[in-house]
């Protein structure tokens, strides 16, 4: 009887700590949101991935790159402006330069948590390029989220 | 004085009378008590929650209370109303608040077998479940979209949506009576969620009397104080 006294008392203590306990509140996951584009050759048949030798891009306006001098790169993964509805892109293959304009609309708030918010995600409408290096471009996933997957594909003959 | 004497016999007689009948009585009140499906009415406060607004200082808060009736001191269904809410902003700035009331149904099974030809213990070991529900309304304030390279943020407000939750718990605890009638103890639960949300979707980081949104569910602790009528 005074165990059974004794040990609702220390529960009592033990839920009082477990209380206590809070959890950390850091992001841990990805919130990184970015179009990919594949290179490939055009080909009338199935598409064959090419490699460039040199690549740099970046965006219109911007001074930063986000690829500079990128050996042997067969994709890039660029970020599309959240408070836009358009991104220009120069993309500088070897030593031809094209500009990349991608239009698209803003998706509602995708929901990731507490700890992390949100994150944009865009539906892509519509791709254009000058064709210098680029032949022609073809959309193959619209919807942009936090999923490593090939939005875009640019051809070049 | 013989008639004092007789008139003295006599009230003794009726008074014996009236005890003997008065102890039928009661004899058969307790066999009734013992005899019958229901046995009385346990009201309970929960304390944790008392401990709990002090330690979180605001971040979480909650009453709650429950009834349980006792049917022949082994079968005990349950009624748990409670109001919870959350108020806890992220490192990351985010807030979060919430308010609401829920309320549990579900029975309790006194584990604790009384051994033979003795008096049932008033202590009570139990296992049992219930179903949780709860209607409230959240709201998420200053979550900041960013965009490093653009350079671009927007921040976003999401104001008092309303849901509900329904969730299922295992409950196991014991009761003991510290003073007559009194009962002190503790009561530990293993929640889960029911549905599922849609990818994407805004959903609440806290829910009233279910706790902190998890994949994994959820634990809860009680320390309740109750009286036995």
């Amino acid at each position: 009887m005074v165990n059974f006294k004794l040990f609702n008392i220390g529960v009592l203590l033990f839920s009082v700590l477990l209380a206590g306990c809070t959890s950390l509140d850091e992001c841990r996951e990805d919130k990184t949101v970015n179009m990919k584009i594949g290179f490939y050759q055009k080909t009338d048949l199935t598409d064959v991935t090419i490699k460039v030798d040199s690549l740099w891009v970046n965006g219109l306006e911007k001074d930063s790159f986000l690829y500079s001098n990128s050996k042997s790169a067969n994709s890039v993964s660029i970020p599309l402006n959240a408070a836009r509805q358009q991104s220009d892109f120069i993309i500088k293959f070897n030593n031809t330069t094209d500009t990349l304009s991608v239009f698209y609309t803003p998706n509602n708030a995708y929901f990731i948590s507490f700890e992390c918010g949100c994150i944009a995600t865009q539906t892509i409408d519509e791709v254009i390029s000058t064709n210098h290096f680029i032949d022609s471009v073809r959309i193959v996933q619209r919807e942009v989220i936090n999923v490593n997957a090939e939005h875009i594909k640019i051809f070049h003959n | 004085m013989q008639n004092i004497l007789r008139f003295f016999i006599i009230s003794l007689f009726c008074l014996s009378g009236i005890y003997s009948v008065n102890a039928q009585v009661s004899k058969q009140k307790t066999d009734s008590v013992v005899k019958a499906a229901f046995r009385g009415l346990r009201l309970e406060i929960d304390l944790v929650p008392i401990a709990s607004n002090f330690i979180y200082k605001g971040e979480r808060y909650g009453y709650e209370a429950g009834v349980y009736a006792d049917l022949k001191n082994k079968y005990f269904p349950a009624v748990e109303i409670g109001f919870a809410g959350a108020n806890k902003t992220s490192s990351d700035n985010i807030n979060f608040k919430t308010s609401g009331i829920y309320t549990r149904v579900g029975i309790d099974f006194n584990i604790n077998k009384p051994k033979k030809d003795k008096i049932p213990s008033k202590n009570m070991v139990f296992v049992g479940g219930r179903i949780g529900f709860s209607p409230f309304s959240f709201g998420y304030k200053n979550i900041l979209v960013q965009n490093e390279y653009w350079g671009t943020a927007i921040s976003q407000n999401y104001n008092d949506i309303t849901t509900s939750k329904v969730w299922v718990e295992i409950v196991a605890g014991m009761r003991v009576e510290v003073l007559k009638n009194i009962y002190m103890g503790w009561t530990v639960r293993n929640k889960k969620l029911l549905g599922t949300d849609t990818l994407g979707e805004i959903v609440p980081y806290y829910i009233p009397g279910f706790g902190v949104k998890s994949d994994g569910g959820s634990w809860g602790v009680n320390y309740a104080i109750g009286y036995r009528f």
